[in-house]
């Protein structure tokens, strides 16, 4: 009788002859970007748009926050092009910007502004800190190429487009 | 004897707040000026922004300061050494868990070393209970508790106009007073009351017509009212009054009495009547 028990357990326990386990585990973010203001062109005349606030404009102010220090770089590329805008607009346009770390929440981040590397249109940082680091973007736009042209009346959007780089 | 105080609701409430830039107007400030005085209030943490303007080679240090309130330590201090740095804005909130907003002094934000400092804010984020000492506020819950005990440890003390708490001594002892009155007013009634009951009843004569043709109940009755006790009393003092009159009479009698005509005459008619009323009938 003991000897049946047994054999009978073994048999019930070799039904499956493949198992997959897993493994679960998640990874929170160590880097975020929150737009803290959105940009918008102002218009000082007829063939320039600009986000200088002495142009009737606002700069775009972006925060980055690092929770893990020294892992993380972020590229910025402000605009060469608008992603809408009126149709007509058929002469050179000639964007212009820049990206400025304006703010910090550690002294020491201040250096990221000196340490930036600017290529084309793209500005990156290397994220050496925690902490927080506020970042404004200026665009400006001129319309036509010999003359200055007046642009087409209508809305125009541009996008600066900002990413977070694991090194 | 029961003294309710329960208002018809009760409501605590925990209050976040920030308070004003504290630097608007100077480097240094009065935190009397900026954070609430209630109690328990705890500051959670310190705002602060600053625009520091200095040579990259130049050394810099930002220290942003609360002198604790006795002013022999700092209860709040954050340092931001800026050396061989470039200028910037610096904007950091740092945490503060714990610490009561009563011990924070006079708060200060320096520069030492080569730079200037501008568009400078701080900000405390404080926290409390409004009803975190429940006797200040008779809709706090445990508002009743508390005052007694209040009144328990003064109980000897006269109240002072100062004390927050006067209005609501003043109406307890006179709701004690009242109450007291009260009291006293009802145990007067009662007494009143029990003893004209035992009068009615003693005196009452209701039922008194079946006493009455009851022999038992009507000798139980003269037993009672001979049993009042005062009757024996009075009755021998009406009979040494009695005495004393008949003492009296017989003095008069000594006297001289002369006789009364008009009595007489009366009798004479009152005779003469009763003949004539008898004629009728014999």
């Amino acid at each position: 009788m003991k000897t049946i028990t047994t054999i009978t357990f073994l048999l019930s326990s070799a039904c499956a002859w493949a198992v997959d386990s897993p493994i679960s585990g998640s990874v929170s973010a160590n880097c975020s970007i929150y737009t803290t203001t959105p940009g918008e062109y102002g218009s000082p005349n007829p063939y320039t748009l600009s986000t200088a606030s002495a142009s009737g404009g606002v700069d775009p102010i972006v925060r980055v926050d690092i929770g893990a220090a020294d892992y993380y770089k972020t590229k910025f590329t402000y605009p060469n092009s608008f992603s809408s805008s009126p149709s007509g607009v058929t002469d050179n346009l000639t964007f212009s910007g820049s990206v400025t770390v304006s703010s910090v929440s550690v002294a020491a981040m201040s250096v990221y502004e000196t340490n930036k590397v600017s290529v084309a249109n793209t500005v990156t940082y290397d994220h050496t800190l925690a902490g927080s680091s506020w970042h404004t973007i200026t665009s400006s736009v001129t319309h036509g190429s010999a003359d200055n042209t007046a642009l087409p009346s209508g809305n125009y959007t541009a996008l600066v487009a900002i990413e977070c780089i694991a090194k | 004897m029961v003294v309710c105080f329960s208002p018809s609701y009760l409501y605590s409430e925990v209050i976040n707040g920030r308070t004003n830039n504290a630097a608007a107007q100077a480097l240094t400030w009065d935190m009397q000026n900026y954070l609430p005085s209630n109690s328990g209030l705890m500051v959670n943490g310190v705002f602060h922004r600053y625009t520091i303007t200095k040579d990259q080679a130049a050394d810099a240090t930002v220290s942003i300061t609360n002198k604790h309130i006795n002013g022999l330590s700092n209860i709040y201090e954050y340092v931001d050494i800026w050396d061989n740095l470039p200028g910037n804005t610096k904007v950091k909130f740092d945490p503060t868990p714990g610490l009561l907003g009563n011990l924070f002094g006079p708060g200060a934000i320096t520069l030492d070393g080569n730079g200037h400092l501008s568009d400078v804010s701080i900000s405390y984020q404080y926290r409390y209970d409004t009803c975190f000492n429940p006797i200040t506020d008779p809709t706090c819950p445990g508002f009743d508790a508390a005052f007694l005990k209040y009144m328990l440890e003064n109980l000897n003390n006269q109240p002072d106009v100062t004390d927050p708490l006067y209005d609501e001594i003043i109406q307890y002892q006179l709701d004690q007073q009242a109450a007291a009155d009260e009291l006293k007013t009802a145990e007067a009634e009662a007494e009143e009351t029990s003893e004209k009951q035992a009068f009615e009843d003693k005196f009452s004569v209701s039922g008194t017509a079946q006493k009455l043709t009851d022999p038992i109940k009507q000798a139980n009755m003269m037993e009672e009212l001979m049993g009042v006790g005062s009757l024996d009393e009075y009755s021998k003092i009406n009979i040494i009054d009695v005495v004393q009159i008949i003492d009296v009479v017989q003095i008069v009698d000594v006297a001289e009495i002369k006789d009364n005509f008009k009595a007489l005459r009366n009798l004479a008619q009152d005779k003469t009547h009763r003949k004539m009323v008898r004629l009728q009938y014999d």
